[in-house]
């Protein structure tokens, strides 16, 4: 195997890791104080993170400039992203969450892609692909009826 | 099943935020757009959080053997710069195949830590999904 593509597989790996064990601590987090306070500590620690960080690099100039408001709401939806997570985490699980949260975001980024939506580049379904999404539903269906 | 539907939707929510964020990152570079996504993050949570109580949070007891439960922001924030670096260099499809299997594996251990069952049902559905996935990036290439 190839030398990067090998450590880009390690660190898309440990992504995976983190996700999991980020939903986990997050879940935590809402139970032990309550699912409203925890967004706000959420983003809070990532705010000052991402702030850390542009301090360090120099890019505190013109943050905010030059984009249009409509593509700075994907941080406003990941709000609900979070207190989604934490609920279902509660409730069903990590396995269960992520393996759904999964399915449901394929199954949008494909219609996106078919209609051309939100900028996406056009992409129509092919034949070829539907197999996949059957078999991913299937996957989901399965979860929600035996998990 | 209701939990369900709200985990199907939490995806569909993480697909739009992709999109707009690849818009946002596009113009204003990796850095700035991952704090301009919190930054927007916490205007929505701090008014919504206060709304929900009426005006009463509540104080927050953490002890000190579970203050990692605090890094869940940091960790996310990291996960982004991980993937940003990684997708163009080996494809959006392919990490998520890696990234998932990280998750579901990292997520049943987490499951069992915590007392919560994995079922049969919830392995088998995790693999099939996982074919289905493998299944589109094979379609994808073709």
């Amino acid at each position: 195997m190839n030398k990067n593509l090998a450590k880009n597989t390690a660190l898309a790996l440990m992504s995976g890791i983190m996700i999991a064990i980020m939903v986990t601590a997050n879940g935590m987090l809402a139970e032990s104080t309550s699912y409203w306070i925890s967004l706000i500590i959420i983003h809070f620690a990532g705010l000052a993170t991402a702030g850390i960080v542009l301090i360090v690099r120099k890019e505190t100039r013109d943050i905010f400039g030059g984009i249009h408001f409509v593509y700075m709401l994907g941080g406003a939806l990941g709000v609900f992203t979070i207190l989604l997570n934490n609920l279902c985490v509660n409730n069903i699980g990590v396995t269960m969450t992520l393996g759904l949260a999964l399915v449901g975001q394929i199954i949008a980024s494909g219609i996106a892609e078919h209609f051309g939506w939100l900028g996406v580049h056009r992409k129509k379904l092919s034949f070829g692909k539907i197999p996949a999404y059957l078999l991913m539903a299937a996957g989901a269906a399965v979860m929600i009826v035996w998990g | 099943m209701l939990y369900s539907f709200l985990a199907l939707l939490s995806g569909v929510n993480v697909a739009v935020s992709i999109m707009l964020n690849a818009r946002l990152g596009a113009v204003k570079g990796l850095y700035k757009g991952a704090f301009i996504n919190y930054f927007l993050g916490l205007c929505v949570a701090l008014p919504l959080a206060l709304i929900v109580t009426g005006f009463r949070l509540g104080s927050v007891k953490i002890s000190l053997s579970e203050l990692f439960i605090l890094t869940g922001g940091s960790i996310g924030y990291l996960v982004v710069l991980i993937n940003n670096n990684i997708t163009p260099k080996i494809g959006i499809l392919y990490v998520t195949v890696i990234l998932f299997i990280g998750q579901i594996a990292t997520g049943a251990l987490m499951d069992i830590l915590a007392g919560e069952p994995v079922s049969i049902g919830k392995i088998t559905g995790a693999l099939l999904i996982l074919a289905g996935l493998i299944y589109l990036v094979k379609a994808e290439k073709e």
